[in-house]
């Protein structure tokens, strides 16, 4: 039996018997396979191979809700898993707002980009592998790739309810990464880059080995500046790094439980009005491609801010009827969670700048932050983190910069945007899309 | 789990493909989540794990595979197909396995297995709520949830090595926001323990709720924190973060192997100020990050890392061994079968000094008083390490004055132990996650108070 039909029986199962029981479900089932690599001094140093699946099961009864897992499909698995959450959800509150509501969806996502076949032999990545690291020690004062890697994976999900849903979906991507550690003058500096793609021959290998490089070697010089404010442009990566962190701001599930500001902003000027930010289902060269969201609903485009006021948050059917919103078919749920919401690609708008008025006079270039999981409150929008990069004069790089500290707030930042560049980028993770954004003023720690 | 005859049969099998060594690592992990949000409860899930990992050793490389499924063939078949490339004659051949025992330390009372005791838990939450809601008005919010993990594995190894363990994880958190006009802060606690739901009986709910609301209205119109070089004086428990990412990390042969570890070369040197002696402590009774036996099956210990300043030891796992030729100290460690064991903390902290706050305050003339923590980072290649302070109030004069915003702390490993120069007497222990290679896993940091002569502060102004 396939593995494909292992899971949708494993489905029927769980739905049958959920509605013998007199409860409402749906169920989340993932299948994946994975192979990865790492190398070191010239060897493999790790190799893995993995195959994995997850039953995770949603139950509605008496408007209550509970969720639970089963790493197992066996019937006897599957059964402990149903009883767990029917027992879970006694305790739970009444919910009127949280229902299976999506009815007699079937969709398959059919976008042949993203499930294509890895004609790659296991010696070509391998090969690979070795010369992702080899390529970073070869060069001058590279004195090690510490951290490096290949690695592939195939995953297909289904997501089925008792109102006759059934969706599934079937994706593939490969990636690989490597990191210099660079030494000099008993100094040392660590960067890389990190290449994903939908091909094993769509890796861009050179790229990670001589950009990580790159900026290590112009980083090593590095030092503080004088404490103060300045005006900053985030590299596309660390910007997308920032608007991760405060992504929960966006949230409908947050709104709901008031721990956004943004939550009571709806129609009111949040942001510059040279902002414009969607939430994208389909993004060419994207990497979080869905047809359908997780309770099953078709996956749209949704502009959350339109020219600088908030047009709409990200919503779940419950966050939609408890906020008396329209939903936004943003349903994220892994097997092992309960119901968020979450976006699919966020693009900001490109605007009317030339990268010449964009990176016009004095501004800092903010290549890499760190400490981002830890050094944001979504709550009050306040954010500090640790930063190196770039002080710049019309657009030249003047003098590397490591040892500083970044410090703001997320929601005033967003008023105080000077330009947006007419160009777009797009991050290392192929989910965030955005040109050059220049920000007024950020305090900065240094000397 | 997986019998001990199909176990030695997948070994055995390893063998035979040429692996100098082999270890299945089988586990089974039920977990419970119960959360609340304005007074009720949000949120129940629960949920099973289990899966094998089977990690071979061929000379220094590591291949590793899992798999959900405990029947032979399909153990053999992800056997072989790791060992695919590296085949060749058999070379070492496997002890029979003989089943370890040793003695359980860190007993469980109230384990998951038996019940979840949901009715219990949802009532201490909801007391916690309403404490914290009863400190002030501008309370508007509270998120509480108690999670429960029971964790039983099973490790058996080509060298006859057959052991069990049940690690009984629980922690409770809690998170509140306050709101004043159109300000909003927030505050958070998240006690835990390797036990089982009887940790509650340690705890005072309501105490648990003021404090995290005082975290949260303290921080209500408090001024933006300074930004630049300063002395900082850093609090009890959490605080110990600033030791986990300024150096745990980088005492771990999983960067000292790669040379990835400024410390890589330094062992017997002075890395500290000679204020400073640090642990890493597997046997702490019932402590969070505490074990009985790593992820290899080797019994867990107390390592000296740090003496009197001087760098005494790396915590080492049995690859890192094999590199680095350290004996292991049992830090073998992962978050689940799904990946190979590399070397982490367990429980961390710098020892007990002399020194009282008082002493510590009396020399500054403006500085940071970082009283709480949040979570850091670290790159272990060059040192360079962050963290957040989560509540904090500035140094004027040797007194502390007023309450201020969120702050990063941010500086190299080498530097910072080198500019702690007192060291407090209230050692305190505080858990969290911590992730690395080999996924995240629960580990304790600790510190008394400490003053930090000179660190940059990331504030607002």
């Amino acid at each position: 039996m396939s593995q494909e039909q292992q899971l949708l029986n494993a489905v029927d199962y769980v739905l049958s018997e959920a509605k013998r029981q007199g409860a409402e479900a749906d169920v989340i089932v993932n299948g994946s396979n994975s192979f990865s690599l790492k190398a070191n001094q010239g060897q493999l140093d790790e190799y893995k191979v993995s195959s994995s699946q997850v039953l995770g099961v949603r139950v509605v009864k008496d408007a209550r809700v509970a969720t639970s897992y089963s790493e197992s499909l066996e019937h006897p698995s599957l059964d402990l898993m149903l009883t767990n959450a029917l027992q879970s959800a006694r305790f739970s509150k009444q919910d009127e707002h949280q229902t299976i509501r999506c009815v007699e969806s079937k969709i398959t996502t059919e976008v042949a980009e993203i499930a294509q076949q890895d004609s790659a032999s296991v010696d070509e990545k391998i090969e690979l592998s070795l010369a992702l690291e080899q390529g970073v020690v070869s060069r001058p004062h590279a004195s090690s790739s510490p951290y490096n890697g290949y690695g592939d994976s195939e995953t297909l999900s289904i997501i089925a309810n008792t109102q006759g849903t059934l969706c599934q979906h079937f994706e593939r991507a490969f990636h690989c990464y490597a990191y210099t550690l660079f030494e000099k003058d008993g100094k040392q500096s660590m960067a890389g880059k990190m290449s994903l793609g939908r091909r094993f021959d769509e890796l861009d290998s050179t790229y990670c080995i001589e950009e990580g490089y790159n900026l290590a070697r112009d980083l090593i010089d590095g030092a503080p500046v004088a404490t103060g404010n300045y005006p900053a442009i985030f590299h596309i990566n660390a910007l997308s790094s920032l608007f991760g962190a405060f992504g929960s701001a966006f949230s409908g599930v947050s709104a709901m439980k008031g721990i956004t500001p943004l939550g009571d902003k709806l129609g009111q000027r949040i942001a510059s009005d040279l902002i414009t930010l969607t939430d994208a289902a389909f993004m060419a060269n994207g990497m979080a491609i869905a047809s359908f969201d997780s309770e099953g609903f078709a996956s749209q485009d949704n502009i959350l801010i339109a020219n600088g006021q908030l047009n709409t948050l990200l919503h779940n059917s419950q966050t939609a009827s408890y906020l008396g919103a329209v939903s936004t078919a943003s349903a994220s749920r892994g097997a092992k969670s309960s119901l968020d919401v979450a976006a699919n690609h966020r693009v900001i708008a490109t605007g009317q700048s030339s990268a010449s008025d964009v990176k016009a006079g004095e501004y800092l270039e903010l290549v890499e932050l760190q400490g981002v999981h830890s050094g944001a409150d979504a709550v009050s929008g306040d954010f500090s983190f640790g930063a190196s990069g770039f002080l710049c004069r019309d657009g030249q790089r003047v003098q590397p910069v490591r040892g500083i500290t970044v410090a703001g707030n997320f929601y005033k930042m967003l008023q105080e945007v000077e330009a947006v560049g007419d160009t777009q980028l797009i991050n290392d993770s192929r989910t965030f899309f955005a040109p050059d954004v220049r920000f007024a003023r950020l305090s900065i720690g240094g000397k | 789990m997986l019998n001990s005859v199909t176990a030695k049969a997948v070994i055995d099998h390893a063998l035979f493909l040429g692996a100098d060594f082999a270890e299945l690592f089988v586990e089974h992990h039920q977990t419970n989540t119960v959360q609340i949000a304005s007074g009720e409860v949000d949120k129940v899930n629960s949920g099973i794990d289990f899966g094998i990992g089977i990690r071979l050793f061929f000379g220094l490389k590591v291949l590793y595979g899992y798999t959900n499924s405990t029947d032979e063939a399909e153990l053999k078949r992800v056997t072989s197909l790791l060992a695919a490339k590296d085949k060749r004659d058999q070379i070492a051949s496997a002890g029979a396995l003989n089943l370890n025992r040793y003695p359980v330390q860190h007993a469980c009372r109230m384990p998951l297995s038996r019940d979840a005791n949901l009715d219990s838990k949802i009532a201490f939450l909801l007391k916690a709520d309403e404490a914290a809601r009863a400190e002030s008005e501008h309370i508007s919010q509270f998120i509480g949830s108690v999670l429960q993990r029971e964790q039983q594995v099973t490790i058996f190894n080509s060298e006859g090595l057959h052991v069990d363990d049940t690690r009984h994880y629980i922690r409770v958190a809690g998170n509140t926001v306050a709101q004043k006009g159109t300000e909003q802060s927030s505050g958070s606690e998240g006690p835990g323990a390797l036990s089982g739901w009887e940790f509650s009986e340690q705890l005072d709910s309501r105490q648990l709720g003021q404090e995290i609301a005082q975290q949260a209205l303290v921080k209500l119109g408090a001024d933006v924190c300074p930004s630049g070089e300063m002395p900082v004086v850093i609090g009890n428990g959490f605080g110990g973060v600033i030791f986990h990412e300024a150096c745990g990390h980088l005492l771990e042969t999983t960067s000292v192997a790669k040379k990835a570890s400024v410390f890589h070369d330094k062992m017997g040197e002075v890395i500290a100020h000679s204020a400073v002696s640090a642990v890493d402590d597997g046997t702490m009774t019932n402590e969070w990050g505490s074990i009985h036996v790593d992820d290899e099956g080797m019994p867990t210990q107390r390592t000296q890392l740090i003496k009197d300043g001087k760098l005494t030891s790396f915590m080492v796992d049995r690859m890192g061994g094999n590199k680095t030729g350290y004996e292991p100290t049992g830090s073998g460690r992962r978050q689940n079968y799904k990946f190979a064991p590399t070397s982490r903390m367990r429980n961390t902290f710098i020892e007990e000094g002399e020194h009282s706050l008082d002493d510590m305050l009396a020399g500054i003339e403006r500085g940071v008083y970082a009283k709480k923590l949040g979570g850091g980072s670290v790159q272990p290649g060059t040192g360079e390490f962050n963290f957040a302070v989560r509540e904090a109030y500035l140094i004027e004069n040797g007194k502390i004055t007023k309450p201020l915003k969120t702050a990063t702390l941010i500086s190299t490993g080498p530097k910072v132990l080198k500019e702690i120069s007192m060291v407090g007497k209230d050692m305190a222990l505080a858990p969290g996650m911590c992730g690395s290679v080999s996924g995240s896993v629960p580990t304790t940091v600790g510190q008394p108070t400490l003053k930090v002569d000179n660190i940059l502060v990331g504030g607002g102004n």
